[in-house]
């Protein structure tokens, strides 16, 4: 049986790489609203996942505003597809 | 949800992860997938085409536009790579080209309308595959690769330029 990944396992960061996932690259900010916290525990989210290797952000201007984007590796997407199907093995009998 | 003035009107971003995470999970759409792609992505085009148009419409305009970058959406809608796009294309420019030579002039006007339908159909195929499965359909070419194939094909240009 695969093992779930605790380090994607909490919903904030879960809910980080499966919005990154349906996308190339998306924007800090927008990400802070979907997942409606502050910016200070979105960048703790994101650098435990930078520390690891899931997720990847750059520094980028945009008419004259300082953005962030962040993207999801390869890793962080292989991770995913693992704990979804780690998921999936749990809640398999689940009615 | 949305608390910060810059974020309203963005009703989509919680719908898009209930969304992605039920497809991940479930292997199947289920709740508010009709929210993803948002609503503003659908009406606006794609982000590289309507950058300019956000300058000129102000600022909350361009927060939401920005918001997110889909290379699938860049190389299948934009620069029509897919199958259905390349294949229309590629055979009403070759009847157009042959039309033209042969001065059958309603010949190039029916290719140029066929091919812009096919165009159109493809990126309209891929949008709703991209509805249906984001994860798998979000994936594209990458600026890089479209940096490389830009600069060929400004090389062929001037090619083209320095023999004729």
């Amino acid at each position: 049986m695969q093992r779930l990944d605790p380090l994607i396992h909490a919903p904030a960061r879960l809910q980080v790489v499966t919005t990154l996932s349906a996308v190339s690259e998306a924007e800090f900010v927008t990400l802070r609203t979907a997942l409606d916290v502050s910016d200070s525990v979105l960048s703790k989210h994101i650098s435990a996942l930078a520390e690891a290797g899931y997720v990847r952000s750059r520094k980028s201007v945009h008419a004259g505003r300082r953005t962030t984007w962040i993207t999801l590796t390869p890793a962080g997407r292989a991770a995913l597809r693992a704990h979804v199907a780690a998921l999936r093995e749990l809640i398999a009998d689940v009615d | 949800m949305p608390h910060d003035p810059e974020d309203r009107g963005r009703p989509w971003l919680q719908p898009t992860v209930r969304a992605t995470s039920s497809r991940l999970v479930c292997g199947c759409p289920r709740g508010s997938t009709r929210r993803w792609p948002p609503r503003w992505l659908s009406r606006s085009g794609p982000p590289p085409t309507a950058s300019p148009l956000s300058r000129a419409r102000g600022s909350p305009w361009r927060r939401q536009i920005n918001g997110v970058r889909v290379d699938g959406l860049t190389s299948q809608v934009v620069l029509g790579t897919g199958t259905l796009a390349t294949g229309i294309y590629v055979c009403t420019f070759g009847a157009a080209t042959r039309a033209a030579f042969e001065s059958q002039w309603w010949i190039v006007v029916a290719a140029a309308v066929v091919g812009g339908t096919g165009y159109a159909l493809s990126a309209r195929q891929w949008w709703r595959a991209y509805q249906q499965d984001p994860v798998e359909r979000a994936g594209g070419v990458s600026p890089r690769a479209l940096a490389v194939l830009a600069a060929v094909a400004c090389l062929g240009l001037v090619v083209l330029l320095v023999n004729s």
